[in-house]
């Protein structure tokens, strides 16, 4: 909570709409017992600003300073109390109806629902009328005009948060539904519920100010809304008076501008996405030992790894997340990296299509492709480079296949892009792409939202080969499929790279697999190779501790194997070396 | 001989498919009976899909079965107390569930997760509270409690979340334990511990655990007996031992042929047909990827055969085999 506070202080926008605000609330606090009388005539009427009085007078003869000072408190309070009140009122309908759903919520959706289709502004009036007046009026008819809109957004974000199992496990804890709607759900509501809170003072001070104008609000209290309506009256406009309005209306608007960047403040806070991102860490060196690293080129190697590293700039400073990790990959072989998450071995994956987020960037090393150093590629070399030299397959297929086009479409974008020719050539090339990958080839008609997840998977591999790569990256194809679906899957995988000829990085973190499917496999931890070996020898002598903690970690189906407990200290120490790097975005799990 | 600690029978469970005033429902689970003796670890496997997390929420109770009954020592709870739980069952029936990075509260501290339970279900109260929660932390292997205790969610790895997910599901001194997939969100350096910490439990407190789980490997590891589920419906249980090594429902060996084991496990075929349609409302849910289906599998749902003790399959095959069918066991 404090770490919140702190970083909101930090940022530009909160401090200067925090600080507006501020001394408009020590205005409104203690500037009415150093002003004259707000009511009293002091002097004659439409005087212009003068010694004696700093603002002028009005076309009665009041101080506008005092006016205006004074006119501070009650629009401040009432906004600040309607904002509060709609705010709890929109909250509390909204969580209780999204959270309890069924019957509760189609009578509350209902009711909230005839109230936003209700005009405001009439309502006010109406409700206005049969009130008696005064300040508590004004909050009433503002609190019963607004909260609807507001029990709206509550119920979207109670509903996203129900499903979420720590509710589950509230329930199963035995709490009752009271608690959890006011411990569990509102809690995580912070930032909603302070940008809201503001969004409604904003709200309140503007439909406040509106109706006292019209002269619906109490014309004898002062605010800044009955001064602008003595001004409309005594006809300001008409003889030129402008100081009797301008003040009060620069002092509404610049509450209206400090609200307005504390509101977008939060946002930015609780949507980092809306945040700049922090620059990219520079390059170290920069080539400068090119000669060493070419010469360094296992001959016949398809891919060459040298001394990569790869950082990450985030607010505690740069992270290394790859750490000088040389390998090369020959041509047609399976290489399996394992690691858990946080090992880096998704980055390594992305880097050798130079697909790295913006926040992270190679500071060292090279990456050599049949003698290409990929990592000084220019944009259009690059563009040209990936998907027809390098492809990848996905995670998760669902998002990297785009929902709102064909399978067809989606084959036509991938080929046009790398010069390919008409829309009639791609779809023939879909269908064979298709059928290679054991798919139907009338699919080429489908949307990705028709297929299961292994068929997602078999397109994402299909759409991979589309142009002939000569190595495909492969990060957890399979971490989300079912066993039986993950082992038809790497079958057809294994069959079509024996045909075809391409080389497979394989990245996942479960090495039982990989040391089934892979010709040779490295082991990553924290950034570091720290063994590479083929698949056959580290099955029976794994050398680095590391590997055979990992090795010790699979329960075997077959033979019995020592039920050995995970000594805590390596547990520990995995995760100790590992805690710098879960805060980093982008990890892929 | 006294009733099971927790017993399902015939539980059936459908959700509305289609959109407003559609009628249309999808079977979810299909008479699904099975038994929890005390200290006994159930592993309940399948594929993504079959129902084992309904099943789970059924337990639970955070959903209510469309028909059949949940018996606790031998009481039926659902015709008690209907819909909602009563805290007497949470008392005796908690839940773990898959992802330790969702089932904590963010803007809670751990030991608030603890206190909560302790208080909610009378188990300590004022200093003795904290006394408790740094003991339950202790119990699951999370030291220095102290320390612990103050710390938020985030500021804890995986394999620790998971364990203040175990000790909070301890702190109400429960006899049940529904453990729903603990280990497929942890790092695999990790997950041992969190399973070894689960078997101790039925060892030393006579816990019964039911685990859900998709690999064979962890439920060979850690459980007693296995439930296999296909499409809703339970298809084979058994011992482990008997289960995994002598496996008799095609669908059961299908699974164990794609465990991840051994050199070559990507060498053998899957003793499988691709599946083309969805399981027939008729017969076997299995037929239509069945290497071995005939025309019985197609137009009638097979009986439970007993091959060996407290071993069932739900197979034709079984009865052309010359086992006698046991009529008793389908009920």
């Amino acid at each position: 909570m404090r770490e919140t506070l702190r970083r909101l202080l930090r940022q530009r926008k909160a401090a200067v709409g925090g600080t507006l605000l501020l001394g408009f609330l020590l205005v409104a606090l203690v500037g009415p017992w150093f002003v004259m009388d707000p009511t009293e005539l002091m002097g004659q009427p439409h005087q212009p600003p003068s010694s004696a009085h700093w603002f002028g007078t009005t076309g009665q003869g009041q101080d506008v300073l005092a006016q205006t000072v004074v006119g501070a408190r009650e629009t401040l309070a009432i906004g600040f109390a309607v904002g509060a009140l709609v705010t709890l009122v929109g909250a509390l309908v909204g969580i209780t109806a999204g959270y309890l759903g069924r019957r509760v919520d189609d009578a509350l959706t209902l009711t909230t629902n005839i109230f936003l289709v209700i005009p405001g502004l009439p309502l006010a009036i109406v409700l206005g009328a049969y009130l008696p007046s005064g300040p508590f009026r004004m909050v009433v008819v503002l609190t019963f005009a607004g909260w609807a809109w507001n029990a709206r957004v509550f119920r979207a974000e109670a509903l996203a948060l129900r499903g979420r199992d720590f509710v589950a496990a509230a329930v199963v804890a035995g709490e009752s539904h009271a608690r959890i709607i006011t411990r569990e759900l509102l809690p995580n509501m912070a930032s909603l519920v302070a940008s809201s809170f503001i969004g409604n003072t904003l709200y309140a001070v503007g439909a406040q100010v509106g109706l006292e104008f019209l002269g619906l609000g109490d014309v004898g209290a002062v605010t800044w809304g009955t001064n602008l309506y003595w001004a409309g009256n005594d006809a300001a406009l008409l003889t030129r008076s402008w100081w009797i309005f301008v003040p009060t209306g620069i002092c509404i608007a610049l509450v209206g501008f400090s609200l307005t960047l504390l509101s977008s403040a939060i946002d930015e806070l609780t949507n980092p996405s809306l945040r700049a991102p922090p620059k990219a860490p520079k390059a170290a060196v920069v080539h400068a030992v090119a000669t060493p690293a070419q010469e360094a080129t296992a001959p016949g190697a398809l891919l060459s790894v040298r001394e990569l590293s790869i950082e990450y700039m985030t607010q505690a400073g740069p992270s290394r997340v790859v750490d000088q990790v040389s390998l090369d990959i020959a041509p047609g072989e399976v290489f399996g990296l394992a690691g858990e998450s946080g090992s880096g071995k998704s980055t390594l994956g992305y880097a050798l299509l130079r697909l790295l987020p913006s926040s992270a960037a190679i500071t060292q090393g090279r990456i050599l492709f049949e003698g290409t150093d990929v990592t000084a590629l220019s944009p259009e070399a690059l563009r040209a480079f990936r998907w027809s030299r390098v492809s990848m397959v996905f995670q998760s297929a669902m998002s990297a296949l785009n929902p709102v086009l064909t399978l067809g479409e989606q084959f036509h974008d991938t080929l046009a892009a790398h010069g390919g020719g008409s829309r009639a050539s791609s779809y023939a090339r879909g269908r064979e792409l298709l059928a290679m990958v054991g798919l139907k080839p009338e699919l080429v008609d489908a949307w990705p939202h028709q297929l299961s997840g292994g068929m997602r998977q078999r397109v994402g591999i299909a759409l991979a080969l589309a142009l002939e790569p000569r190595l495909v990256v492969m990060d957890e194809p399979t971490t989300a499929l079912d066993v039986v679906v993950q082992k038809e899957l790497l079958q057809r995988v294994l069959e079509l790279k024996s045909r075809l000829g391409f080389a497979v990085l394989f990245i996942t973190h479960d090495l039982p697999l990989l040391l089934a499917l892979s010709d040779r496999v490295g082991i990553l931890q924290a950034g570091k190779l720290v063994e590479v070996d083929t698949a056959q020898r580290l099955r029976t002598d794994a050398r680095h501790p590391y590997t055979r903690l990992l090795l010790s970690s699979f329960p075997h189906l077959g033979a019995t194997d020592t039920q050995a407990p995970t000594p805590d200290v390596l547990e520990q120490a995995a995760s100790a070396l590992k805690a710098p790097l879960a805060a980093l975005p982008g990890g892929r799990r | 001989m006294s009733p099971p600690l927790l017993e399902a029978a015939r539980l059936n469970r459908s959700f509305p498919v289609g959109g407003f005033l559609s009628h249309a429902r999808r079977k979810v689970l299909t008479d699904v009976s099975f038994s929890l003796e005390r200290g006994e670890i159930l592993a309940l496997v399948g594929e993504s899909g079959s129902g084992k997390s309904t099943l789970a929420r059924l337990l639970a109770r955070l959903d209510t079965p469309d028909s059949g009954d949940i018996l606790l020592s031998g009481e039926n709870v659902l015709a008690r107390e209907g819909g909602s739980a009563s805290l007497a069952y949470r008392g005796r029936v908690q839940m773990v569930f898959q992802d330790p990075f969702a089932s904590l509260n963010p803007v809670h501290t751990v030991a608030y997760h603890l206190e909560r339970s302790l208080v909610r279900h009378g188990r300590a109260r004022g200093v003795e509270l904290t006394r408790k929660v740094h003991a339950l932390l202790e119990s699951v292997g999370l030291t220095p409690a102290e320390q612990l205790a103050k710390r938020y969610p985030h500021e804890l790895s995986g394999g620790q979340r998971q364990r203040v997910a175990v000790a909070r599901a301890l702190a109400v001194e429960p006899d049940v334990i529904i453990a729903d997939e603990p280990t497929s969100m942890l790092d695999v350096s990790t997950r041992r511990g969190v399973l070894q910490l689960l078997k101790g439990l039925t060892r030393e407190r006579g816990i019964g655990i039911l685990f859900i789980t998709h690999d064979l490997a962890s439920a060979r590891h850690l459980a007693d007996r296995v439930l296999v589920l296909y499409a809703g419906s339970v298809v084979e249980t058994g011992r482990t031992s008997d289960v995994l090594q002598a496996p008799r429902h095609p669908y059961t060996r299908l699974l164990l042929s794609a465990v991840p084991d051994g050199a070559d496990f990507l060498r053998t075929p899957l003793p499988a047909r691709v599946a083309t349609t969805p399981p027939p409302p008729l017969g076997c849910a299995f037929a239509p990827r069945c290497p071995h289906a005939d025309v019985r599998c197609h137009e009638a749902l097979p009986p439970f055969h007993l091959p060996a003790a407290e071993h069932h399959v739900r197979c034709h095959l079984e009865s052309s085999k010359g086992v006698p069918d046991d009529a008793a066991v389908s009920s």
